[in-house]
């Protein structure tokens, strides 16, 4: 009988199974039917960093561009400085509407109204002075179809009015929605093409 | 005519140097096997046999074996020495004894937008099941199972595992998704077999997080009945 155990394990020996030699490559052996049962463990890991994404109008580098025609009004009836507001044309979604969205997880955002007018206001260079001539950012209110969650901030010449967008779940927020422009109508500038560029910025504390 | 070796009577002493070999006479004559030794040996006499024929000044005769027992005294699973045992062997990852960490960088770009991240590294996954030749043990089926049921946690917030899912090499171990459960049944097969794969993660990145650094851990086990 010595001689039979002898060969056994001379042969069985290279025929065992590799032994792990790490935590998660394991092993187990059992007579039959007892059950054998081997584990391995894999760690994940997530690095979230801190982040705001905010889009006004059409994604890209695309700057929309709306448009108000006191023409049209008076033409059709109206009269400029009647303060009847009037509708834009143009911007992301047509008749001077954009979608606003927000989305961070870096706490409490507001959006801040800047513009390129040097605090004088929307610049016509084609008057019948000859110069420079303005209309005041005031005259253009934008609303928001969720005032409560994300208020558009009112433009002025100065610049720096805010809006604060309202958190979604602790310190995420994950807001759209629309904004419209409309012209206040409510005095009577000289005639001409007045332009401007209302820039926004978000931020967090 | 090979039955009754001339060189190796029955009744003569075993050579020392034979007991540490491969090669070794036969002993017993075929008309009396006995024991599942017995039966193993069979083959080995015929082959003994063989070569008694082809060469007969060179060995009396030779017999293989192979083993499929549980070692003496070895294995944690408390089998026998020299019983029939069964025998598993997993590795996810590389071999050592760190675990393996497969970390989502997530541009915050592209934060909870629903692109999926690809975790690094992917990772080799080796099964191994193996069942001994016991008539009486029938089939076996090993099933390779997933515990995911803890989410990956940044302080209070957390990560479930059904946001993570894997791709296979190929489809020995099927691609698919964390359930988040106890026992996710991933892959059964009939044992004996060895499995190899590659397997890369990806985190779905459909949730609007906190920032911070999620950690959690999925435990594999690798069963036969």
């Amino acid at each position: 009988m010595k001689f039979w155990k002898a060969g056994v394990m001379a042969v069985g020996a290279s025929m065992l199974w590799p032994l792990g030699a790490g935590a998660e490559s394991n092993n187990d052996q059992a007579a039959v039917g007892t059950g054998v049962s081997a584990s391995a463990r894999v760690d994940f890991q997530v690095n979230m960093p801190e982040f705001l994404r905010f889009r006004v109008g059409t994604a890209g580098v695309t700057i929309d561009m709306v448009e108000f025609d006191l023409l049209a009004h008076v033409t059709g009836g109206g009269e400029v400085g009647d303060g009847t507001p009037i509708d834009g044309t143009g911007g992301q979604l047509g008749a001077g509407d954009v979608e606003v969205q927000v989305v961070s997880n870096a706490g409490q955002i507001t959006i801040t109204e800047a513009n390129d007018g040097a605090g004088d206001g929307l610049e016509a260079t084609d008057g019948p002075t000859g110069g420079s001539t303005y209309i005041p950012y005031a005259e253009i209110d934008s609303q928001s179809a969720d005032v409560a969650n994300l208020p558009a901030p009112a433009l002025s010449n100065a610049g720096g009015n805010t809006a604060v967008v309202a958190l979604s779940d602790g310190g995420r927020t994950n807001r759209q929605t629309t904004w419209t422009y409309k012209y206040q109508n409510t005095d009577v500038y000289d005639a001409g093409t007045y332009t401007g560029r209302v820039t926004y910025t978000a931020a967090s504390p | 005519m090979c039955m009754t070796p001339a060189r190796t009577p029955a009744a003569s002493p075993i050579p020392q140097q034979a007991r540490k070999g491969l090669a070794v006479p036969v002993q017993r004559s075929p008309e009396r096997p006995s024991g599942r030794s017995g039966v193993r040996r069979w083959p080995a006499g015929l082959l003994a046999c063989g070569l008694l024929t082809s060469f007969p000044n060179l060995a009396a005769a030779v017999t293989v074996i192979i083993n499929d027992r549980c070692p003496g005294g070895g294995g944690g699973g408390g089998g026998g020495g020299g019983q029939p045992c069964s025998q598993v062997f997993i590795q996810v990852g590389s071999p050592g004894g760190t675990i393996d960490v497969v970390t989502f960088d997530v541009p915050g770009a592209i934060a909870g937008t629903g692109t999926p991240i690809t975790g690094l590294p992917s990772l080799g996954v080796i099964l191994r099941a193996r069942r001994t030749n016991n008539p009486q043990a029938g089939p076996m089926t090993a099933t390779l199972s997933a515990d995911s049921s803890q989410p990956l946690a940044n302080g209070p917030h957390e990560i479930p595992f059904s946001e993570f899912g894997w791709q296979s090499s190929d489809e020995d171990i099927p691609s698919g998704t964390f359930d988040g459960s106890v026992s996710q049944v991933l892959l059964q097969f009939e044992a004996s077999r060895e499995i190899t794969v590659t397997q890369t993660f990806t985190y779905q990145n459909s949730l609007l997080l906190e920032p911070g650094t999620y950690q959690g851990r999925v435990t594999y086990t690798l069963a036969l009945p």
